[in-house]
C-alpha cells in the first residue's frame, strides 16, 4: 500500500525510465502548444486540404539540408516577399518604388521555375508600371519585363484596386515578352543568337547561367539582386505584396509531398492532434471501465451480472474488424472514430477493477463506512476509488499510446478524419502514391517516428509507474 | 471439477459471443439499409442470369423484357424484399453464416470466380498461414528470451530488453512495415516488396516453396517485432515472479534436480500467464493481419478487406466481418483449451 | 592402582562422549548468514550452535525477524541469490555438511536426511500439479522409484497424516488451509528422514486445526523416531513438543537448553522478560512488556543485542563486548555477561 502520493511520486521518478519518459512528454507538449498557437484553427481544413495554396511549392521536393550530402547542390526552393520598397518621388509627380530581393546562389542545378507575384495594387489617377530587372553576380543585367496594370473600367472610381482577391502572377516559363528580352540580352552580351522559342524551353539557363549553344552550362553561382520597380502616378499609390518564387529541388525541414505541402507543418500539426485522441479517449475510456467495474464489484447481483456479461462479449470482439465495418457504416469523423474506440475499450478496465472492488467490499474500512450510514455513492468514491487510483493511473497512461496507435491505423486505411491532419493520413497518402517503391523516405519516415515516440513515450511513464503499482517489482 | 464441463462453458460463452456479433451486425446493416443493397445486388446479378439463359430461347425483345420483369418481381417477393428488413433478420443471418452473399463488385479470384465466398474461401488460408507462423515464432522467442533475462533481472541487459520491449509496443506493425519495403527493398534490393508469389511463380515445388518463404519474410518479420516485445517482458515478469514463490523454494528444498525445478515448478506454472498474453494478443493480431497484408499486398484476407473498403463492397465486407470474428473465436477457444489444460484452478 | 583408576575413567570418559556423539544427530557450530539488501548486509543468522539428540524435539524460540527462519534455510543451503556469507559447522548424522558439494548436499542430505515444513503451507504447495504427485516427487527423482511405487507410497503419507482416501489426486486449491499444511508434513516424512524442520507449522490455522496437527507430530516422534527443529514465537506452543529449547535473539542463541530448565527456570533477561510478559489468566498480575524494538540486523548494536532493552546491563561490558557463550549446567547454556563466572 502506497502511504501517500509523495512515496508514490518518489518511487516514480526513481527509475530512469520515467525521467526519461517524462522529458519526452514535455517536449511533446511544448511542441503541441506551438502547433495550436502559431496555426489557426481552421488551418487543417482551409490550407492544408486544398491543393491550390501549395501551388507554388515544388512536389515530392526532399528537405534542403540533403543538400549536406549531396555531391551535387540541388537548388533549394525560394519563395522572397518584400513589401517595403525604397520610394524615390520624382520632380515630374511620379514615385518610384523599388522592390529589392536578393539570392544568393550556389546550387550546381537551376532553378525548375521563376515566377512574380503581385497583391493588391491601389492606384488613383494612371494605372502603375510594374518593371522586373535582374543585376547578376558577373554584373550583367537583364531586364525581364515591363507591364502596366490593368486600367480604370467603365463605372469606376478611385481608388482602382487590383489583384486583390487574386494576385498577379508573372511566369517566365509562359511569357513571350520574357523570352524575347532575353533573347537580346543574350545577343548584346555574347553575340550568340537564340530565338525566343529556343529560349522558352527552359529560360532560366539564360538567366541564371552564361549561355552555350547546345548544352545545359552549369549556373553562375553569387549575389543576384531583383529589382522590381512600381512606377506610379499619385503618392497614395501602393502595392501590398510583391514576391518571386524561384521552383527548388528540394525544400524545407522535411521535404514536400504530392501535392507540395510542406511535410514539416504536417508533421507538427499532427502532436496536438494525436495527444488530443489518445488522452481524450484514454481518459474517458479508462472513468467508464472503472466506474462500471466498481459498481459492478460493488453492488453485486443482478447488476454486477448485466455489468460481466457485457463487458466480457465486448472483450472478446475482434477489434480492428468491427471497427473498420464500423466506420464504414458511420462515416470517418473522429468524434466516430473516439465513440467507437470507447465503446470497444471499456471492458478492459471493467473485469480488473470489478475484482478490486470485490476484495475491498469486504474490506474492514468499507463496513465501517456501511455501518455508520454512510450512501453507496459516497462509499464508491471516497472510499473505493482512491485505492484503486494507482492502478487505473498507471492503465489509463498505458492506454493513450493504443489510441494513438489504433487512430493511425484507421488513418492509414484511409478511415481517418479528412478534415485533421494527422501523422497517420500522411502514411495513407504516401502509401497509396507508392512513396516507398519511389524512394520518398522523407514522406515516410518522419510521421511514423513522430508516432512511435509519442506513443514511446506514453510507454516508458507507464513503466515507470509499474513500480509504484507493483511493489516486488521496486528495487529501494 | 471437469475439463469437459469448463471447456464446453467456455465454448458456449465464445458461440454465444458470436451469436451476438452477428445479430447486432444484421440490425445494424438492415436498418442503414446496407441489406437491402446487398440483397438487391444478388437479385440483379440472378436477373442478368436469367436474362441471358431466356434471350436464347425467347428472341422478341418485348416478350424477353416482360418475362424478366415477371421473374425479377417473383424473385423480390421470395426473398422478402418487398417487406421491411427487420422480416428478415433469420435470412440474413443464415445467409452471413453460410456466405451465401452474392457476387464482389469489382473482385476475382484467381479461378475466375467472383462469388464473394469464393473469395474469402480463396484468400483465408494465406492469412492463416501468414498470422500463425508469426505467432508461434513470436511466443517461442518471447519464451526463451524472457526465462534467460527472469534470471537476470536489473541487469544492463534486462534494461535494454526493457526499452526493446517498449520500442516494440510503440511501433505501428505496418509503419513498420513500410520502412522494411523502403529499407529492404528499395535500398538493399534484398526481398521483394509484396505479394506471394514471384510473377510468374517458378514450376518446381521447392523452388516455389523457398519463393513463398522469401516472399513471407518481411511480412512474418514485421508480425513477429510487433508482438515479441510485450510477450518477452510478460514472460521475464511472470517467470520472476514465480521463481520467487515458496513452492519454488520448497521444490528446490526437497532436493530436485534444477531442471525439474526449472522447468515443472516455474514454466509450468508461468505458462499460464503467458498463455493470456497470447490470447489477448489474439485480436491485436488479426487487426496486424489486415494492416500487414495491405502494405505488403499478400493476398490474404486482410488485404481483401482493404481492397473492399476502398471499393466499398458491402457485400464482401460483411462476409469477411463474420470470417475474421469466427477466426478470431476459433482461435480464441484453441487457446483457452490449452489454457484449461494447463491450470487445474480454472475448471470449474 | 592410580592408573587403573585413571584409564577406567579415561575410558568411561571416552564412552561417554562417543555415547553422546552417537546420540547427537545434528550439531551446529558458529553458523552465519548474511544477506545483502540493497548498500547494506543483514546478519540475519550471526554465530548459532546448537546440539540436536536424536529422537528429541529442540525448540526455537523468537521474535519476528530474530534469524529463526534463515537459520533452517541455513541449515537447508537454500541460500537466496543475495547470500553475503555462508559459513560454520554443520555436522548432520555424522556427514561434513558444509564441504559437501552442491550436487552431494542436493542428493545426500535435503529429504534424505532432513525435510522441511514451510510456514505458510498454502503457498508450499505446486498449484498446477496434483499433491499426491508433489508428495511422491522427491521419491521419484532422488531415490528412483517408479512413478507407480512412488504415488502408492504418497498415498500411504498421506493417509497416515489423516487425509481422506483419494486425496493424492486433487489439487491444492481444491484442500483447506489444514489439509494443506498435513500434505506438507506428508510429504516432508515420505522419505523417512532423521529429522524434520517444521518452521511455523500452525501459525495459518485455526486453533482446532492447531491441536490436531501437534497431536499428529506427537504421535509421530513417538513411533517413528524422528527428531524435530520447531521453530516457533508461539512460546507455550513450543513447551508442548520440545524436549530442549534454543532462544534467539537478534540473529544468536541466547540460552539454550533443556524445556523444563528453560522455561521454569529461565536466565537470560530477555526469556525472563518474555516468559513475564504471557498474560496470566488466573493471576491478578498485570502483565509486562519489553520496552524498544528488536534489533536492526543490519546494524546491529555493539556488544551483547540485547543490552539496549536490557534491564540489568552492565555498563561498559555488556555495549562492548559480545557475551560467550556461559555453560550454567544440566546441559544448560547461556550467553550473558551475567554468568561469568559460572563455568565456560
Amino acid at each position: 500500500m502506497i502511504s501517500s502520493k509523495k512515496e508514490a511520486l518518489r518511487i516514480f521518478f526513481s527509475s530512469s525510465v520515467s525521467k526519461m519518459g517524462i522529458v519526452l512528454l514535455i517536449i511533446l507538449l511544448a511542441l503541441s502548444i506551438y502547433a495550436l498557437t502559431a496555426f489557426p484553427t481552421e488551418y487543417g481544413k482551409l490550407v492544408w486540404n486544398n491543393p491550390k495554396a501549395w501551388e507554388n511549392y515544388p512536389k515530392s521536393a526532399p528537405p534542403s539540408w540533403v543538400n549536406l550530402f549531396a555531391k551535387s547542390k540541388l537548388f533549394e526552393h525560394k519563395v522572397l516577399e518584400s513589401r517595403e520598397p525604397v520610394v524615390f518621388k520624382a520632380p515630374d509627380g511620379t514615385v518610384k518604388m523599388l522592390y529589392y530581393f536578393d539570392l544568393d546562389y550556389d546550387a550546381d542545378e537551376f532553378p525548375k521555375f521563376f515566377s512574380m507575384s503581385v497583391k493588391d495594387v491601389r492606384y488613383w489617377k494612371s494605372p502603375p508600371v510594374i518593371t522586373l530587372k535582374l543585376i547578376r553576380p558577373d554584373g550583367k543585367t537583364i531586364e525581364l519585363t515591363s507591364f502596366i496594370v490593368s486600367s480604370p473600367r467603365a463605372g469606376e472610381s478611385p481608388p482602382y484596386i487590383r489583384y486583390q482577391e487574386e494576385p498577379f502572377i508573372l511566369k517566365i516559363d509562359s511569357d513571350v515578352n520574357v523570352w524575347r528580352s532575353i533573347s537580346l540580352f543574350i545577343k548584346d552580351n555574347y553575340g550568340i543568337d537564340f530565338s525566343p522559342s529556343e529560349i522558352s524551353k527552359n529560360p532560366e539557363r539564360f538567366i541564371f547561367g552564361s549561355p552555350v549553344k547546345g548544352n545545359l552550362s552549369s549556373p553562375l553561382k553569387g549575389g543576384y539582386r531583383f529589382e522590381v520597380a512600381v512606377t506610379t502616378y499619385d503618392s497614395k499609390d501602393a502595392v501590398s505584396l510583391i514576391s518571386l518564387i524561384l521552383g527548388g529541388s528540394i525544400y524545407g525541414l522535411l521535404g514536400t509531398d504530392i501535392i507540395g505541402r510542406d511535410i514539416a507543418i504536417g508533421v507538427l500539426l499532427g502532436f496536438p492532434t494525436s495527444l488530443f485522441i489518445g488522452i481524450v479517449t484514454s481518459v474517458i475510456v479508462t472513468l467508464v471501465g472503472c466506474l462500471l467495474g466498481i459498481i459492478g464489484g460493488y453492488f453485486g447481483g443482478k447488476t454486477d451480472e448485466v455489468i460481466q456479461r457485457s463487458s466480457d462479449i465486448v472483450y472478446n470482439l475482434p477489434l480492428l474488424p468491427l471497427t473498420i465495418f464500423l466506420i464504414f457504416l458511420m462515416g470517418s469523423s473522429i468524434w466516430n472514430i473516439v465513440l467507437l474506440l470507447i465503446v470497444f475499450g471499456w471492458p478492459g478496465l471493467t473485469i480488473v477493477t470489478r475484482s478490486i472492488a470485490l476484495q475491498l467490499r469486504e474490506a474492514a474500512f468499507i463496513e465501517a463506512a456501511k455501518s455508520y450510514g454512510s450512501s453507496p455513492w459516497r462509499i464508491i468514491f471516497r472510499h473505493m476509488l482512491p485505492q484503486v487510483t494507482p492502478f487505473i493511473v498507471a492503465q489509463m497512461i498505458f492506454y493513450v499510446p493504443t489510441f494513438i496507435l489504433l487512430e493511425a491505423a484507421l488513418s492509414f486505411l484511409g478511415l481517418g478524419d479528412p478534415t485533421l491532419p494527422t501523422w497517420g493520413q500522411m502514411l495513407e497518402l504516401g502509401f497509396r502514391n507508392g512513396a516507398i517503391y519511389l524512394g520518398l523516405w522523407w514522406w515516410i519516415v518522419p510521421p511514423g517516428i513522430m508516432i512511435v515516440l509519442t506513443a514511446f513515450t506514453f510507454v516508458l511513464i507507464a513503466l515507470g509507474m509499474e513500480p509504484v503499482v507493483n511493489p516486488r517489482l521496486r528495487t529501494r | 471439477m471437469s475439463l469437459l464441463r469448463t471447456l464446453t462453458i467456455r465454448a458456449v460463452n465464445l458461440l454465444l459471443v458470436l451469436f451476438l456479433v452477428l445479430f447486432l451486425v444484421v440490425i445494424i446493416i438492415g436498418a442503414t439499409g446496407t441489406s437491402d443493397k446487398i440483397l438487391m445486388a444478388i437479385v440483379r446479378q440472378e436477373v442478368s442470369t436469367y436474362r441471358q439463359v431466356t434471350s436464347r430461347t425467347i428472341t422478341d425483345p418485348e416478350a424477353l423484357e416482360k418475362a424478366v420483369e415477371t421473374y425479377k418481381r417473383e424473385l423480390i417477393k421470395a426473398y422478402g424484399l418487398d417487406k421491411p428488413w427487420y422480416t428478415r433478420i433469420g435470412d440474413m443471418l443464415r445467409r452471413i453464416i453460410f456466405l451465401d452473399l452474392g457476387v464482389s463488385k469489382s473482385l476475382q479470384t484467381f479461378s475466375g470466380s467472383n462469388k464473394v465466398v469464393d473469395l474469402i474461401m480463396e484468400r483465408l488460408p494465406n492469412t492463416v498461414l501468414l498470422v500463425t507462423t508469426a505467432t508461434i515464432l513470436s511466443f517461442v522467442i518471447g519464451l526463451l528470451i524472457g526465462v534467460k533475462l527472469a534470471t537476470a533481472i536489473g541487469s544492463r541487459l534486462d534494461r535494454a530488453l526493457t526499452y526493446f520491449s517498449a520500442t516494440s509496443y510503440a511501433l505501428p506493425t505496418w509503419w513498420t512495415g513500410i520502412i522494411f519495403i523502403l529499407v529492404f527493398y528499395f535500398y538493399l534490393r534484398i526481398f521483394p516488396p509484396g505479394g506471394m508469389y514471384s510473377v510468374p511463380p517458378p514450376e518446381d515445388a521447392l523452388m516455389r516453396f523457398l519463393d513463398l518463404l522469401w516472399h513471407a519474410a518481411l511480412p512474418i518479420m514485421v508480425l513477429v517485432l510487433a508482438t515479441v516485445g510485450s510477450n518477452i517482458y510478460v514472460t521475464r515478469t511472470v517467470v520472476m515472479n514465480i521463481a520467487q514463490e515458496d513452492f519454488v523454494l520448497a521444490a528446490r528444498a526437497k532436493g530436485l534436480p534444477e531442471h525439474i525445478i526449472r522447468w515443472r515448478h516455474i514454466a509450468r506454472v508461468a505458462a499460464p500467464p503467458i498463455l493470456t498474453q497470447l490470447i489477448l494478443g489474439l485480436a491485436g493480431s488479426i487487426g496486424g493481419a489486415i494492416l500487414t497484408e495491405t502494405v505488403f499486398g499478400w493476398p490474404g484476407m486482410g488485404l481483401l478487406f482493404y481492397q473492399a473498403i476502398v471499393s466499398s463492397d458491402e457485400a464482401l465486407i460483411l462476409g469477411l466481418v463474420y470470417v475474421f470474428t469466427l477466426v478470431y473465436v476459433i482461435a480464441r477457444f484453441v487457446l483457452e483449451v490449452f489454457y484449461v489444460i494447463l491450470d487445474p484452478r480454472v475448471r470449474i | 592402582m592410580i592408573h587403573e583408576l585413571v584409564a577406567h575413567a579415561s575410558r568411561k570418559a571416552v564412552a561417554w562422549w562417543d555415547h553422546m556423539s552417537e546420540l547427537e544427530i545434528l550439531r551446529v557450530r558458529d553458523l552465519i548468514l548474511h544477506y545483502r539488501s540493497g548498500v547494506s548486509v543483514v546478519r540475519a543468522v550471526d554465530g548459532v550452535s546448537f546440539e540436536l539428540q536424536k529422537k528429541s524435539a529442540i525448540a526455537l524460540v523468537g521474535e519476528s525477524g530474530c534469524g529463526k527462519s534463515s537459520t533452517a534455510i541455513a541449515l537447508m543451503r537454500l541460500l537466496p541469490p543475495n547470500t553475503a556469507k555462508y559459513e560454520g559447522q554443520v555436522n548432520i548424522d555424522g556427514l561434513d555438511a558444509m564441504h559437501l558439494s552442491e550436487e552431494d548436499f542436493r542428493r545426500k542430505v535435503r529429504w534424505r536426511i532432513i525435510s522441511i515444513v514451510f510456514q505458510g503451507a498454502m503457498n508450499a504447495l505446486n498449484p498446477v500439479l496434483k499433491v499426491g504427485f508433489q508428495v511422491a516427487e522427491p521419491l521419484i527423482h532422488n531415490f528412483g522409484f517408479k512413478k507407480e511405487d512412488a504415488l502408492a507410497l504418497a498415498e500411504e503419507a498421506l493417509e497416515e497424516v489423516g487425509l481422506p482416501k483419494g486425496i493424492s489426486g486433487r489439487y491444492p486449491h481444491e484442500l483447506s488451509g489444514g489439509m494443506k499444511q498435513r500434505v506438507c508434513i506428508a510429504m516432508a516424512l515420505v522419505t523417512k528422514p532423521k529429522i524434520v524442520i517444521l518452521d511455523e507449522p500452525t501459525s495459518a490455522l485455526d486453533i482446532i486445526t492447531q491441536a490436531n496437527i501437534i497431536n499428529l507430530l506427537k504421535q509421530l516422534k513417538k513411533e517413528r523416531g524422528l527428531s524435530y527443529i520447531f521453530i516457533t514465537h508461539d512460546l507455550a506452543l513450543s513447551s508442548e513438543l520440545a524436549d530442549s529449547v534454543a532462544v534467539m535473539y537478534g540473529g544468536k542463541i541466547v540460552e539454550r537448553g533443556p524445556a523444563d530448565g528453560v522455561y521454569t527456570t529461565p536466565s537470560h533477561p530477555y526469556m525472563k522478560l518474555l516468559l513475564n510478559s504471557i498474560p496470566r489468566l488466573r493471576q491478578d498480575i498485570p502483565p509486562s512488556f519489553i520496552p524498544g524494538a528488536p534489533p536492526d540486523l543490519r546494524n546491529p548494536p555493539p556488544g551483547c543485542r540485547f543490552h539496549p532493552r536490557c534491564p540489568h546491563m552492565i555498563k561498559g561490558k555488556c555495549d562492548v563486548e559480545d557475551p560467550p557463550i556461559f555453560d550454567i549446567g544440566g546441559g544448560h547454556y547461556i550467553a550473558c555477561w551475567l554468568y561469568r563466572g559460572e563455568g565456560a
